[in-house]
């Protein structure tokens, strides 16, 4: 496919396409160490409930879980014969492993090209694949009545975004993104094409750092709604707003090159009511992110950086007891190791 | 002004060409679809339904028993009905059986003695008497000739019970020509038959096989089960599905020497009242969760294709592509959408 695109888009500027690949390749392999205390998203109550039955827990010991996860990525940056422009190629794959959590390993990756035509001016088409992400088990209630199954989907998602300045510094990214997110063979009646919007308004400040305002807002729709079994009766489509304020400071601070905090709210209301299912109907949950972080350069082409990220969803319906059941808080920690490396064959 | 011009052009017959082949395509369950072609109203709980040719025989409860016409699927005719006072039975009809070579007709009093019905003077049904043995849970009918039957019963105190009766011209009767009782390893609560082949299930301790051979029946084997066994379905003499309630169903495969092949335990958190097959499908009554459908290989896979609520489920057939399920909504008929 990599060829494909060369192929094509050299027939842009004139030039013969070997000319292109004279650029170097930037390659960066990074590995991550990190804890998740609640990998699973278990309220408090169904903590409990694991205690006496510990098939919800899929075969695992505890609630938490160390996880490793190992990145390669590699960036080419195309110079046209306008100084001024050019076209990125990027791409990242990961692969991580959870050590609790043996049904968690799975790899995800993406694809990026972009052209660039000035300072903050671009236009991105990407491309990301989360394959197989376990969530935990469930009943698959089509075949059976009690047994669990491992439930876990893949995520394709395809977003064109545009950057473009506003102001000295001040610039707007707007993104359309649509999301396939399929779910295993057991659980199909969850399949959802998620069509968001993202409109961003950074601003970076000298002597501070980068601080920015996004908001997003998408449609998720539930395409197997009464097309499957038993199970797809439920209409599963809903409707998220999320509002993201990343705020980073890159002047140095206590030996760090960047520190940064980010705070991200979503809001999801699901679109079913059905009075004979109180555990879906008119549902809808909040979820919070704070994120505190920091960067240093240990070497030139050595980079680590440390992340702590607090998570809470609130569940709001008109029953207490599935607010209750829905609702959980999670900790996570991690730290990266990314290693800088340059290819030039010329 | 940003202007469009040859080289964005294709810039973005890319992005398209790259988006359609960057799409995924969704698993699919493989579960089969129940399309419902009629449901019929049968007063009482439907209990069980034999099908033959474009009559259906229903044993309703306590609704007595029914006989529909359905030449025509899709609009169901009532031929007659008895009720309970006018088969002279007291508790509700549980089973019905019609062999048609002789149109005689065979239906059970709840946990009492099996009905014998004459059908053979046109429309008209009348009872014979009822024989065999008290606390019979079900029974099989084997013809032996025009004039000759033998009913093998699953008799719950007393074992496997057999009677064969002939129709004396002269009296124009049914006598009770031969019987015989075989005490089974435990109490028995289900039967079939499959030519020489008999298997009884005996609720908490599996199943028991016998051999008939020149009218001498002998116990081959049994074999304990988990749960409570209640009703087996035979493919031939060494393959069976057993129904096991609580513990769901198992494929029984025994050889030559009767000892056990192969045992496959499926639908365990169901509770599993009956298995019905036709050649891949298994259809599997599961009381209050309703029909729950299989595919088998033939061998060792079977596979979940799917439960379907339609009801308390008690029993299902399969005949001339559909499927009958008896439930206490009344008997609906569907066809299976693979």
């Amino acid at each position: 496919m990599r060829y494909i695109a060369i192929i094509l888009l050299s027939n842009l500027w004139g030039q013969t396409w070997t000319d292109y690949l004279r650029s170097p390749v930037k390659w960066t392999i990074g590995l991550t160490n990190g804890y998740d205390n609640n990998v699973l998203r278990l309220s408090p109550i169904e903590k409990d409930d694991a205690a006496l039955n510990q098939t919800i827990l899929g075969g695992a010991g505890t609630f938490d879980s160390h996880y490793v996860r190992f990145s390669l990525s590699g960036l080419k940056k195309i110079q046209l014969a306008d100084r001024e422009k050019q076209i990125q190629l990027f791409a990242k794959r990961n692969f991580s492993n959870y050590v609790q959590y043996k049904h968690r390993q799975h790899w995800s990756g993406y694809l990026k090209a972009s052209y660039h035509w000035g300072a903050y001016r671009r236009l991105e088409y990407m491309v990301s694949h989360l394959n197989d992400y376990y969530m935990r088990h469930y009943k698959d209630l089509d075949i059976t009545v009690n047994q669990l199954f491992t439930c876990s989907f893949t995520d394709r998602e395809q977003r064109l975004l545009v950057s473009h300045p506003i102001k000295l510094r001040l610039w707007v990214t707007g993104s359309i993104s649509y999301t396939q997110r399929y779910y295993d063979r057991s659980f199909t009646e969850f399949n959802s094409d998620i069509i968001t919007t993202a409109l961003k308004v950074s601003k970076r400040f000298r002597d501070f750092g980068t601080v920015s305002v996004e908001g997003k807002y998408g449609i998720a729709d539930n395409i197997t709604f009464e097309k499957v079994a038993k199970s797809s009766s439920l209409d599963r489509s809903y409707r998220h707003m999320e509002l993201y304020l990343p705020m980073s400071y890159d002047q140095g601070v206590l030996g760090l090159k960047e520190v940064g905090f980010s705070l991200r709210a979503d809001f999801r209301q699901y679109g079913v009511e059905d009075i004979s299912d109180p555990l879906h109907s008119g549902r809808s949950h909040r979820e919070t992110k704070f994120d505190i972080w920091g960067e240093k350069n240990l070497k030139e082409n050595l980079m680590m950086s440390c992340t702590i990220r607090f998570r809470n969803r609130y569940t709001d319906s008109r029953h207490d007891w599935v607010s209750e059941l829905k609702s959980f808080d999670q900790l996570q920690a991690w730290i990266s190791i990314e290693w800088k490396m340059l290819y030039d064959r010329y | 002004m940003t202007v469009i011009n040859i080289r964005m052009k294709h810039c973005f017959n890319f992005l398209i060409i790259f988006s359609i082949f960057s799409c995924i395509e969704p698993s699919s369950e493989n579960l089969w679809k129940l399309n419902k072609v009629v449901h019929i109203e049968t007063e009482g709980y439907c209990r069980d339904a034999y099908i033959s040719g474009d009559s259906v025989f229903v044993a309703a409860g306590q609704g007595g028993v029914q006989l529909w016409e359905i030449s025509t699927m899709t609009a169901p005719n009532l031929l007659w009905k008895k009720s309970l006072s006018e088969l002279g039975v007291n508790k509700e009809i549980t089973q019905v059986t019609y062999a048609s070579s002789i149109k005689q007709l065979f239906a059970l009093e709840s946990n009492e003695r099996p009905l014998h019905i004459d059908l053979s003077s046109g429309d008209t049904a009348s009872v014979v008497g009822q024989f065999s043995s008290e606390q019979t849970k079900e029974f099989r009918v084997v013809t032996n000739s025009a004039d000759s039957f033998t009913m093998y019963a699953a008799d719950n105190d007393d074992g496997l019970k057999i009677s064969t009766f002939e129709f004396d011209n002269s009296f124009g009767l049914w006598f009770n020509t031969a019987g015989d009782e075989i005490v089974s390893f435990g109490n028995p609560n289900g039967i079939d038959v499959y030519e020489n082949e008999i298997v009884l299930t005996l609720d908490q301790l599996g199943i028991e096989a016998f051999h008939s051979e020149n009218g001498i029946i002998t116990s081959s084997y049994q074999i304990d089960l988990e749960g409570n066994a209640r009703a087996v379905t035979m493919l031939n003499g060494g393959e069976f599905y057993v129904a096991c309630e609580d513990a769901g169903a198992f494929r029984l495969a025994t050889g030559i020497s009767a000892q056990l092949e192969s045992k496959i335990q499926f639908a365990n958190d169901l509770f599993v009242t009956h298995v019905a097959v036709n050649n891949n499908q298994l259809a599997l009554s599961c009381a209050s969760n309703g029909l729950a459908l299989y595919e088998t290989d033939g061998n060792a896979t079977i596979r979940a294709r799917g439960i379907h609520d339609i009801g308390y489920v008690y029993h299902a057939e399969f005949s001339g592509g559909y499927l009958f399920a008896a439930t206490r909504e009344g008997l609906q008929i569907f066809e299976i959408d693979e």
